[in-house]
């Protein structure tokens, strides 16, 4: 029997290698879809832990010990769990200040840190082993004049508490400079999150001093902080390892919460987090495109087989009529599929890992190799693979040798049919609902909904061209159009044409919808990566003061065309994220996109920077300030200065104001360029009620305030202090007074800013109508704008002034976060004109480099396996089209012959053969992009684009007509070439003559 | 295994067509004796395919009975039908390319039909280079039908049909193009596997010396058994409802709703047309029993 069955292959070799490949392709399909997966899951991995930042890629655990606080032993008890964590790297360190390194009371960090010396790159000297030795920077050494043997003493620092002022503890230490360094890379992990390195106002790094490990036994500070940081190593990261990983963390931070000493910090469940969400999405995404396109798979092999099979529906019966018993009846039909089903699978699964690995290489530069997971998919497909064979030989099968006998097979049941399309139609609903209502995404048979919207639209459409087609075969016919006439009756009559028909439009409507989906995705992708960066770049900054910020890109860029400052607004838990921008500039830079809402950046800008009166300015070097002190008590004066060209703002004291009214001077050489006066404010040292009264201000005879600036209704405020501060004009001065003790403060601050604070918003605020300043204190503010989405923030976040936010904080210490964005009109060196301006610039980022950041998340990735998997439906499709014009092919050239014998003019056995299929291909091209449209408003809008919501944008709905019509073109005119091959190959066999023996 | 009788009892098919139905057979009544060789003859779309095919249990009749052997096909099940056919009813279909897998061997093509029977119990199956000879194609078991002579392609269509050893072997048009030459060699292996094994053979032919050859010719006319002829001797058939048709070149002579007397004489049965005495207008009717001697 076996012997038989190879000789039917032998003899039908051509269609035993279509179902052989079929069944590879359907395999490869199926065990690609999981292959991808893996694929893409290795990709987000490599790519999100190479691109994590420090914090998320470190746990950092840290204690502090000073006198009566012991946090050392907490540390050594808990230390073990951290140097526990699999797939980390520990690095213990200790770090204590020190005065010596420098001139004057300049305080040095000095640190030991294990295997420092692997890190640090010698300049001069050596690196530090031996009993008080330590290393000091290279910069360092130049500035100070320390060189490699300066013996150097040094002293602990402490900090009164009360004033926060350092002074040397009396703890002092000789140490042995030995060497100079440069770090070796002062952004490799290894230096944990302590910022050893960070880069002042004036581009310098910072440089600690490193010590040995034998040094720092020696020392006995009474104040050092003990830190341990685990880096996450790269290569630790898997797919596999996430869930492990994940434990291993939070089992490690939740013990060390046990302690009230320690400082724990990590970020690395955020970077688990979001690697686990790209992957969960690619996981959606991607059964999304391979489900379909087995389905189809299997669909082309259910046409092979039955088509081939229909095709030896005789010899099926002669060996039924030889009274074959019913399972050898089954095997000789079935067994040539059986065999080509069996070889197909391990060849599919072989070239389904092949190419993934290939498309992998080449489009993630990841190296995947084959996987035994994947081995039940393609079981599966060979259970798929036989049942679609076995519905292909079913009919033959249950045939009676008379039917079987017939040259010309009976109609088959239509209600098979037409309850096939009721309960696609049916599962198409029911997943449309659940998408749609349950709000589970694509989940269950949401999964399959495009492919059912297709199938549907599929079925039901070439359900309906039938009738059509045959309407126009009758007309053509009665017109003597018999070309157009014969073509039509192919597709109205051949049940391979109405299969072809679903094939070309399923598949069609995969590439439309595919086409659709990463088209939507790429153009969601810019839009996000354009608001998600705000401008065509953005420099990012190390820590700088506001006024620093503001004025350096002012004098970078006078006339506001190309640069703005930006620093975030701080936030709470539960305040909306937000940024305070120079809106000056707004307009001009900011990437501001119609659909932000009605109102443009320059209305926006305008709403919020209201105009006010000028902000105090000191402009000189000495100012005497008149002053009336009412009370008994003594008191300090002090005033908060911020200079206008950035240099770090500064308090100057007027000393202590002794009874009744006095005028004081102080010397501001800092205010040459003019300083803004922040506030003014009393240090009170008795306990008592403080009053004074602030007659004026004036800087070489010029007044600065005077009556008219102090007496000014909502001029002045008091700061919400605990001294209970009150401010208020009084006759020509301002009166501020408050309760007195030690060190108290209270405060008279100028309204620079309107009040309450206008600003832009995305949403209602949650909870208050207020934000918090740079000074952390909540200030009041009112909605101008209601925007739809904001630069940088997208649908969720408000927009304020920078230097209205900025005036309205008490003081001006260093911001972290601050940016400066720029338009493509800025120039080619403004990064050193930035630096010049002494702006700490630490990189630089643009919308492309966001964009491919976007394109590496696991939608994005997904997405491209769906264009693959749409371009081999494509395939599959043309491969139908050959197949069922193979089959179909004698018995078409037999009728056309027979009707050429009669009569038929040349030129319409040339029309009939070529819109046979034309017709067919042409239908299933439109429908298909009916399919993929219905498809699209359906379950386009819920496919998922991003990993996460940070930057909420709403994607397009639709695509560019161009982006899904060239595809669908070139396809079209791929069946069309396929359909002309077709068309030439029957003409050719019907003009030959004696074709064998099937006349008979 | 011994020749396998025939019975046919007013049998009628019926084809169902959304046009129309069409009786194909319309009350057929035949009986074939065990190892007795028959030619169905006959016009085309008198019915005599279709009768075969009733034979072969490929349809079932609309009417009637259908005995083959001690079978009655109408009450056999389409496995016991589909037994048969692989074990007691060989079928030889028009075309002799069709009767055979193009793609193997004669031998192959042989150890295919006898598989059924093979697995039945207490069958002896001939060796099929033995079957071979019998058609007069031995040594050529390896040879494909593709490259066998026509004649040569019919007779190895027989070798399958008898391949089982059938009581019965149902041969559909084995001559029908072939030249003088091919038709007897065929006709001369359907004799040698009747002499050999007693094999009942109905052949359907339009060729009349290939029912003159077998012995006897059943003509098959509009559905009915409409004559016989048994060498050399044509006769006419009383249906089992008492009709008798007239021959053709007689009927012309005689339009519809022509009179009868029927006059029995001296053994004999004479008809009188119109009441009219013997001569051009009546018939002499000679009768015999089917089976009895002439």
């Amino acid at each position: 029997m076996i012997a038989l069955v190879l000789a039917m292959l032998r003899a039908r070799r051509a269609q035993a290698l279509t179902v052989l490949l079929l069944c590879a392709f359907t395999t490869g399909a199926a065990v690609a879809g999981p292959a991808s997966l893996r694929a893409v899951d290795a990709a987000i991995v490599e790519h999100e832990a190479e691109h994590a930042t420090a914090n998320e890629r470190m746990l950092s655990l840290g204690a502090v010990s000073s006198e009566g606080i012991n946090a050392s032993s907490d540390f050594t008890q808990f230390v073990p769990a951290v140097l526990g964590l699999p797939g980390f790297d520990q690095v213990y360190s200790v770090e204590i200040s020190m005065f010596g390194f420098g001139p004057g009371a300049e305080i040095s960090r000095v640190v030991f840190r294990e295997d420092t010396c692997a890190h640090l790159t010698m300049v001069r000297g050596r690196c530090s082993q031996g009993n008080y030795e330590v290393v000091i920077g290279e910069q360092t050494a130049r500035r100070t004049g320390i060189v490699p043997g300066t013996r150097v003493t040094t002293d602990e620092v402490k900090y009164d508490p009360s004033s926060g002022v350092a002074y040397p503890a009396g703890n002092p230490h000789v140490l042995n400079v030995v060497g100079t360094y440069e770090p070796t890379d002062p952004d490799d992990l290894y230096w944990g999150r302590s910022s050893y390195f960070a880069l002042d106002g004036k581009g310098q790094r910072a440089e600690p001093v490193f010590m040995s490990r034998r040094t720092i036994g020696y020392l006995n500070q009474s104040t050092q902080w003990q830190g341990m940081d685990a880096i996450l190593r790269a290569d630790a990261v898997t797919p596999e390892s996430l869930a492990d990983l994940r434990e291993a963390v939070d089992g490690v931070t939740a013990a060390l919460g046990e302690s009230q000493m320690l400082i724990v910090s990590t970020e690395i469940p955020k970077l688990l987090e979001r690697i686990q969400a790209s992957m969960d999405t690619a996981h959606t995404l991607v059964p999304i495109a391979f489900v379909p396109l087995v389905a189809l798979c299997l669909f082309v092999i259910y046409l092979a087989v039955s088509y081939g099979t229909a095709g030896r529906r005789y010899e099926l019966g002669l060996v039924a009529l030889r009274g074959a018993s019913p399972l050898r009846r089954w095997w000789l039909a079935s067994g040539e599929v059986i065999l080509m089903i069996l070889l197909g699978v391990p060849l599919g699964y072989a070239l389904g890992h092949a190419a993934v690995a290939l498309v992998a290489w080449l489009r993630f530069d990841t190296v995947v190799g084959p996987s035994l997971d994947t081995l039940p998919y393609a079981a599966a497909a060979l259970g798929g693979a036989l049942v679609a064979a076995f519905f292909g030989l079913r009919r033959e099968l249950s045939s009676s040798v008379a039917e079987l006998l017939r040259r010309v097979a009976g109609r088959g049941r239509a209600w098979r049919s037409v309850m096939l399309e009721v309960l696609v139609v049916a599962l198409a609903v029911a997943a449309a609902f659940q998408l749609r209502q349950g709000g589970g995404g694509f989940e269950g048979i949401a999964t399959l909904l495009p492919g059912l919207v297709i199938a549907a639209v599929a079925l039901l459409a070439a359900r309906a061209v039938v009738p059509l087609a045959g309407m126009v075969a009758r007309t053509a016919m009665r017109r003597g159009r018999l070309g157009l006439g014969l073509a039509a009756v192919q597709l109205a009559r051949r049940p391979g044409s109405h299969r072809l028909l679903v094939l070309l439009t399923v598949a069609t409507a995969l590439l439309g919808f595919a086409a659709a989906g990463v088209d939507v995705a790429a153009r969601a992708r810019h839009d996000r990566a354009t608001i998600a960066v705000g401008a065509d770049s953005v420099v990012r900054l190390d820590s700088v003061s506001l006024q620093q910020l503001l004025s350096a890109v002012r004098k970078v860029d006078p006339a506001g065309e190309f640069a703005m400052a930006v620093a975030p607004v701080p936030t709470n838990e539960g305040d909306l994220p937000g940024l305070a921008v120079d809106t000056s500039r707004l307009a001009t830079v900011a990437q501001w996109r119609p659909d932000f809402g009605p109102a443009d950046a320059g209305q926006v800008a305008k709403l919020l920077r209201p105009a006010t009166t000028a902000p105090f300015v000191v402009k000189g070097t000495a100012l005497t300030v008149d002053v009336a002190n009412t009370t008994t008590f003594s008191v300090e004066a002090k005033l908060s200065l911020t200079p206008l060209n950035g240099n770090g703002a500064f308090d100057v004291s007027l000393g202590m104001l002794r009874p009744g009214r006095h005028t004081y001077p102080a010397r501001v050489p800092g205010c040459v360029d003019g300083c803004r006066i922040a506030r003014f404010y009393l240090v009170t040292t008795d306990s008592g009620q403080i009053e004074i009264v602030l007659h004026g201000l004036s800087v070489g005879g010029a007044v600065v305030l005077g009556p008219e600036q102090l007496t000014a209704p909502d001029r002045w405020t008091s700061a919400n202090d605990q001294g209970g501060s009150v401010v208020r004009p009084d006759g020509d001065g301002l009166r501020v007074s408050g309760s007195g003790w030690t060190g108290n403060v209270i405060t008279a601050i100028p309204v620079d800013a309107p009040t309450p604070l206008p600003m832009a918003s995305t949403g209602e605020l949650p909870f208050r109508k207020e934000i918090t300043g740079f000074d952390g204190q909540q200030l009041g503010v009112v909605r101008v704008a209601k925007p739809v989405s904001l630069p940088r923030l997208g649908t969720n976040g408000i927009l304020v002034d920078l230097e209205y936010l900025a005036y309205a904080a008490e003081t001006d210490g260093g911001i972290n976060g601050a940016e400066v964005w720029l338009t493509s009109a800025a120039p080619a060196d403004v990064i050193e004109r930035l630096r010049g301006a002494g702006l700490p610039v630490r990189a630089r980022v643009g919308i492309a480099g966001e964009e491919t950041a976007l394109g590496w998340e696991g939608s994005a990735l997904a997405l491209w396996f769906y264009v693959v998997a749409a371009a081999f439906g494509i395939l599959l499709a043309v491969g139908g089209i050959g197949l069922v014009a193979a089959v179909d092919r004698r018995r078409r050239a037999d009728d056309l012959r027979f009707l050429r014998w009669q009569g038929l003019r040349r030129r319409d056995v040339r029309r009939a053969a070529l819109w046979g299929n034309l017709t067919v291909v042409l239908a299933g091209s439109v429908l298909g992009l009916g399919a993929a449209a219905l498809a699209w408003i359906v379950a386009g809008d819920q496919l998922p684009i991003f990993v996460d919501n940070v930057v909420a944008i709403t994607p397009p709905r639709w695509p560019a007509p161009g982006a899904v019509l060239a595809p669908w073109a070139a396809a079209a005119v791929l069946f069309a070439v396929a359909a002309a091959i077709v068309a030439a190959q029957l003409r050719r066999a019907v003009a030959r003559n004696g074709s064998k023996g099937t006349l008979s | 295994m011994t020749g396998l009788a025939v019975t046919c009892r007013r049998v009628v098919h019926i084809y169902r067509a959304d046009a129309g139905d069409v009786v194909a057979l319309a009350g057929v009544d035949l009986h074939i004796a065990p190892g007795e060789m028959v030619a169905f003859v006959g016009p085309s779309g008198s019915g005599k395919s279709t009768l075969i095919a009733l034979l072969a249990g490929l349809m079932r009749p609309s009417a009637g009975r259908v005995g083959i052997g001690t079978y009655d096909m109408g009450k056999l099940s389409d496995a016991e039908i589909s037994r048969l056919r692989g074990t007691e009813v060989g079928v030889v279909l028009q075309g002799a390319a069709r009767n055979l897998l193009p793609y193997a061997s004669l031998h192959r093509n042989i150890w295919l039909a006898q598989t059924r029977a093979a697995g039945t119990r207490g069958v002896k199956l001939d060796d099929p280079e033995r079957i071979l000879d019998l058609v007069g194609l031995g040594g050529q078991g390896k040879a494909k039908v593709g490259q066998l002579a026509p004649g040569a392609r019919q007779r190895a269509a027989l070798a399958v049909g008898i391949a089982a050893g059938p009581g019965l072997l149902l041969v559909d048009e084995p001559t029908s193009q072939l030249d003088a030459e091919g038709r007897d060699e065929v006709v001369h292996a359907l004799e040698t596997v009747n002499a050999e094994r007693g094999t009942t053979i109905v052949v359907v032919t339009h060729d009349g010396e290939v029912g003159n050859r077998l012995g006897r010719a059943v003509t098959i006319r509009d559905g009915r058994v409409g004559a016989e002829g048994r060498d050399g001797q044509d006769f006419a058939v009383v249906a089992g409802d008492g009709t008798i048709q007239l021959p053709p070149e007689v009927l012309g002579e005689f339009p519809p709703g022509t009179l009868f007397t029927v006059d029995r004489s001296n053994g004999g049965v004479t008809l009188l047309a119109n009441g009219e005495p013997v001569g051009e207008q009546g018939l002499d009717v000679a009768a015999r029993q089917a089976d009895a001697p002439v």
